[in-house]
């Protein structure tokens, strides 16, 4: 387990698991920030303006 | 969109072609780049890509409250065309990092293959997964919390996130498979 969650020579850099967890952090990050998450409504809004 | 335009809402439904389009052009984007930029190269495509997310998420960061809320949107629905675009695969594992349906999928199939076979590998892909997911919730969590503190500046976070990726990338791109042009269906 661990020697697949470590940096394998043979994986392009681009491809770790460390790259991969920072890119899906940002995605989750990006997904609420446009989201009004009040009462249910999914209706885009930067934050701030929540409807 | 399709709702909206069910319920004859054609400005409602119009709306929603913006960030839609904005998707699209990300894809483009990332394309001629990638076109324009080999990995030859000392600066991969991939840099670049990067450096235009985090520049794009600080300009967005910068726009005041005045500015409509679908200038923003169109910006990060472009961003994330960017990523999703460039960033495909995981350990050599199709992977998506701005949605995580898909993940979970992939997730729940190597699962079962792993409780139903044994089988060493498809558990740990099935692991593999599982963490993208929790960084991606993670980031949900952590952007929510943020955005309540910070509002539109909390996306400066986000900028900061992505410039980690940038070090690890430039840290080492001497494996011979970096060096290969994805080529994905």
């Amino acid at each position: 387990m661990f020697k697949w969650l470590s940096r394998n020579q043979e994986i392009p850099i681009h491809e770790t698991l460390s790259v991969g967890l920072l890119l899906a952090m940002t995605g989750g990050f990006l997904d609420v920030y446009t989201t009004c998450c009040a009462a249910g409504c999914s209706q885009t809004l930067k934050p701030g303006t929540w409807c | 969109m399709c709702i909206a335009a069910a319920r004859k809402d054609w400005a409602g439904a119009g709306y929603y072609l913006i960030p839609i389009s904005a998707f699209f052009m990300g894809v483009l984007m990332t394309e001629s780049i990638k076109k324009h930029f080999p990995n030859r190269q000392q600066i991969q495509w991939m840099h670049i890509i990067v450096v235009i997310e985090i520049l794009l998420l600080f300009l967005v960061g910068f726009l005041p409250r005045t500015v409509p809320d679908a200038v923003v949107n169109v910006t990060v629905a472009f961003v994330c065309s960017l990523q999703v675009n460039s960033f495909r695969k995981t350990h050599g594992m199709p992977y998506a990092t701005t949605m995580c349906t898909g993940n979970l999928r992939s997730a729940a199939e190597h699962f079962f293959s792993f409780a139903a076979s044994k089988d060493k590998k498809a558990g740990q892909q099935s692991a593999h997964y599982f963490l993208i997911i929790l960084a991606f919730l993670f980031g949900a969590v952590a952007g929510t919390f943020l955005c309540g503190l910070l509002n539109e500046k909390a996306i400066w976070i986000c900028g900061l996130l992505l410039l980690p990726v940038l070090f690890i990338m430039n840290r080492k791109q001497a494996s011979p498979k970096t060096q290969q042009t994805e080529k994905l269906p």
